[in-house]
C-alpha cells in the first residue's frame, strides 16, 4: 500500500518539476523575444494592433514587405511549426515550405542565436493567444518577386553559423556581442548597406542614411565626433533603459519604440553588456 | 516735427514689443518653445549626471529640480497654433490629436511632480528611479509629437 502512494507522490513531484521547468523556459523565452526586437516589426502600427499578429508594412527600395503573424494560429500564424521549422527560419533563412526568406527578416543576424534560446522563444510564442490575422503578400519589384532571387542573394551575402564566444574577452563583452550582433540585430539598421542591401561588415555600426520608410539610423560606433564615443558605458545603459541621451534630450521614432519594447525590458547587466560591446568596436568616421 | 517723430520711435517700438508679447509671431513662438525645451533637457541632463553619481554637487540638485517644476508649468502655453514651422520639430499631431497630446503633457507634469517629491526626501536610488520616469515621460511626448532628428 505504501509503495503505490509513494509512486503517486513521486509522479506528482516530477510533474510539478517538469511544469516549473517549462514555466521557466517560457518566461526566459518572453525575455528573449523582447531582446530579439520581435515586437516592433511583427506588430502593426496603431494603438489597437495586437502584439506579434503581424501586418506592419516596411517600405524599401525593393518594394513593400508585410511582417507575418507569429502568434500560434494554425493557418495565419506559426501554430503548425515544428522545432526544426523554427530553427531553420532563424539559422538558414528558410520557411517550413523550403522557400527562402528575404533579408527583411534579419536571419543574417539571427543565425547566431543558440538552439536553447530559440526553443525558449518558440515556447513563449506558442503560449500566446492564437490570433487569426492574415497578413498581405509582399508587394515587390518584379526582379525580386520570386523567392529564387532571395536564394541567389543568400548565396552571395549569407553564411549560416552560431555565435562563438571569444576566450580572450570578458563574459560581459561576449554577452554584449551576442545581443548586439545576433539577438538584438542592431547592425541591421545601424550598419550601412552596399549593393543589393548587403551589410557592409567593415563599417560595423557606422550608421545608415537609407533605411526603409525613409528613416535613418545614426552612427553608434565609438567615434567621438560622428558616433557615440563621448558616451560612457553608463550613459549607454541609461539611454537603453529610458531613451534619454547624455545631454538630457530624448530619442524618438523607431528607437523610442525599441527602447520601450526591447532594451528597457532587459536586465541592467544585459544593457551594460551591450554598452561594453559597443565601446569595443572600431570607431567609424562618417562618410 | 522731425524731433517729435524721432521721440515717438522708441514709444512705437515699445508698443510693438508689447503687442508681440501678447501674441508672438509663429517664428518667435517656435524659438521660445525651443529655448524652454533646451532648458528642460539641460536641467534633465545635469540631474541625470548628478543622480548617477558622475558629476555635480548633490547640494545643487534641488535647484535643478525646482527649475524643471517651473518649466513644466510653461508647457501649456508653448504650443501656439500655426507655430509648427517647416524647420521646427513640432508635428501637426499636437493640434490634430489635441487630447492625446494633453494626456502626454499631463503624464510628464505628473512625473516631474513625483520626482520633485522623491528628490526632496528620498535616497539616491529612489531619486534615480523617479528621474528615469521623468525621462520616459519626455520620450512619451516626443515619440508621437516631435519630428525625428536628422542624424
Amino acid at each position: 500500500m505504501r509503495f503505490p502512494m509513494l509512486g503517486t507522490a513521486t509522479a506528482a513531484v516530477l510533474v510539478a518539476a517538469f511544469a516549473s521547468a517549462e514555466e521557466a523556459e517560457v518566461s526566459r523565452g518572453e525575455y528573449l523575444v523582447h531582446a530579439g526586437g520581435c515586437i516592433v516589426c511583427h506588430t502593426d502600427e496603431g494603438k489597437q494592433a495586437i502584439p506579434l499578429a503581424g501586418g506592419r508594412s516596411l517600405e524599401t527600395p525593393f518594394g513593400t514587405f508585410y511582417s507575418p503573424n507569429i502568434t500560434p494560429d494554425p493557418t495565419t500564424g506559426i501554430g503548425e511549426w515544428t522545432d526544426e521549422d523554427f530553427l531553420s527560419a532563424f539559422w538558414e533563412g528558410v520557411n517550413p515550405d523550403g522557400d527562402h526568406y528575404y533579408p527583411a527578416f534579419p536571419f543574417t543576424s539571427y543565425t547566431g542565436i543558440s538552439r536553447e534560446d530559440l526553443l525558449a522563444m518558440k515556447a513563449y510564442l506558442f503560449r500566446l493567444e492564437p490570433v487569426a490575422n492574415p497578413t498581405p503578400e509582399h508587394d515587390l519589384a518584379l526582379y525580386i518577386s520570386t523567392r529564387l532571387a532571395a536564394g541567389a542573394w543568400k548565396l552571395l551575402n549569407f553564411e549560416s553559423g552560431r555565435f562563438i564566444p571569444s576566450d580572450d574577452r570578458s563574459a560581459a563583452w561576449n554577452r554584449g556581442a551576442y545581443l548586439v550582433r545576433h539577438l538584438g540585430h542592431c547592425g541591421e539598421c545601424h550598419t550601412p548597406r552596399g549593393t543589393l542591401g548587403a551589410i557592409r561588415n567593415g563599417r560595423e555600426l557606422a550608421g545608415n542614411q537609407d533605411m526603409p520608410d525613409g528613416e535613418s539610423a545614426p552612427n553608434i560606433s565609438p567615434h567621438r565626433i560622428d558616433g557615440i564615443g563621448k558616451w560612457s558605458v553608463d550613459d549607454i545603459e541609461y539611454f537603453l533603459d529610458i531613451g534619454i541621451r547624455p545631454d538630457g534630450d530624448s530619442t524618438d521614432s523607431v528607437m523610442s519604440a525599441i527602447v520601450d519594447s526591447n532594451t528597457s525590458k532587459l536586465t541592467k547587466e544585459d544593457r551594460l553588456a551591450i554598452a561594453t560591446y559597443l565601446k569595443s568596436v572600431p570607431a567609424q568616421p562618417g562618410e | 516735427m522731425f524731433k517729435t517723430m524721432t521721440r515717438l520711435i522708441p514709444l512705437i517700438a515699445l508698443a510693438v514689443s508689447m503687442l508681440a508679447a501678447a501674441e508672438p509671431t509663429p517664428e518667435d513662438a517656435a524659438k521660445y518653445r525651443q529655448s524652454i525645451m533646451k532648458a528642460m533637457s539641460g536641467h534633465n541632463g545635469a540631474i541625470s549626471m548628478m543622480v548617477r553619481g558622475k558629476a555635480g554637487n548633490p547640494d545643487n540638485l534641488a535647484g535643478h529640480v525646482q527649475a524643471l517644476v517651473n518649466l513644466k508649468d510653461e508647457i501649456d502655453s508653448l504650443f501656439n497654433e500655426g507655430s509648427d514651422l517647416e524647420d521646427d520639430r513640432a508635428l501637426p499631431a499636437i493640434w490634430e490629436n489635441a487630447d492625446a497630446f494633453a494626456d502626454a503633457v499631463e503624464n510628464f507634469e505628473a512625473a516631474v511632480e513625483a520626482f520633485s517629491e522623491v528628490a526632496s526626501d528620498g535616497g539616491m536610488q529612489a531619486i534615480d528611479a523617479a528621474q528615469r520616469e521623468v525621462g520616459k515621460a519626455c520620450k512619451g511626448c516626443h515619440e508621437d509629437f516631435r519630428q525625428e532628428k536628422e542624424d
